[in-house]
């Protein structure tokens, strides 16, 4: 998909210990090896992770979640269907101004994002194409 | 030493008849470790059983009430403390990637935490405070309330359970 206007901004939550700081960059150097080898850095504080809705739109603000209903401080866009669908995911790109694109190709002026999704059309994960290509 | 019961929900017994055959030599108890439990979704495996007390709906139910019989530590941690650590531990550590809330909220151990309810209301407020968390779908579970306006943010509605929390007394 390819994207043409920024979505929302905000700030992240601000109580997280030290403590469950690094066990959660513990968890991710485990599950990813190739991380350290990569000379990563962690940019952000566990805090500040919306899900990957959210950081697609650049949203650290709200948490996106089709199926809350009933408990609040959920966000999903009053006019997109609550469910966890390809359609229903794909519409909330569309209303923040992506189309759907015919290839992953990088183009200097646009930015894509693929959304991940399992044979039967149920989607996993949400990731912005980086300048380098990569997602 | 100080023994504490504390309900816990099992969800999709499906080796109900082969756990029931294997420890059916105390007539209304059974021993089950957590890992027994929560079945393959309990990666690690725990050393701990538990004494299990037969309900007339926890075979063959899918979703029985147990009662999960924990003798206290010796550092003073209450059973059900040392339940709840577990229990979000293993839900953290497997949902750690999980991008729907949904599938996390699902997770065995979160919905175990819910069936431990009301004593699990302040462990879940600390550890909101302490780490912050999913837990607001558990909170409105359990409570049957939600503090929050409408329209909160996810930052708003935890400080909205917090400051619920402290006027309830339970932090």
């Amino acid at each position: 998909m390819q994207r043409f206007r920024r979505g929302l901004t905000g700030e992240g939550v601000g109580v997280i210990s030290e403590e469950f700081e690094q066990a959660y960059i513990d968890e991710l150097e485990e599950e990813f090896p190739n991380l350290q080898r990569g000379g990563y850095h962690p940019a952000s504080s566990v805090a500040d992770r919306p899900n990957c809705i959210g950081w697609a739109l650049y949203d650290k603000h709200q948490f996106w979640d089709p199926s809350m209903i009933g408990v609040k401080g959920y966000y999903w866009p009053p006019d997109v269907a609550r469910e966890d669908s390809l359609e229903s995911w794909t519409k909330v790109f569309q209303i923040h101004g992506y189309q759907i694109c015919e290839n992953a190709e990088l183009e200097s002026d646009t930015e894509k994002i693929a959304i991940y999704a399992t044979p039967n059309g149920v989607p996993q994960h949400v990731a912005r194409q980086k300048s380098s290509g990569s997602g | 030493m100080e023994e504490q019961l504390l309900e816990l929900p099992c969800i999709q017994h499906q080796r109900a008849e082969e756990w029931y055959s294997s420890h059916s030599e105390e007539p209304e108890t059974i021993l089950l470790s957590p890992r027994e439990i929560f079945g393959e979704l309990y990666q690690k495996d725990r050393a701990r059983t538990a004494k299990i007390r037969r309900s007339s709906n926890w075979y063959p139910v899918y979703r029985p009430v147990v009662r999960h019989r924990l003798k206290a530590s010796s550092r003073g941690e209450s059973a059900i403390q040392r339940i709840f650590q577990e229990l979000a531990s293993s839900w953290k550590k497997d949902t750690l990637h999980i991008s729907s809330l949904t599938r996390t909220a699902m997770h065995p151990a979160y919905q175990s935490i819910i069936g431990m309810g009301q004593a699990a209301i302040p462990l879940i407020l600390r550890e909101l405070q302490k780490n912050g968390g999913h837990w607001l779908w558990a909170l409105h579970a359990i409570s049957r309330e939600d503090p929050a306006k409408p329209g909160d943010d996810f930052d708003a509605a935890v400080q909205a359970w917090l400051n619920w929390g402290r006027s309830r007394g339970y932090i």
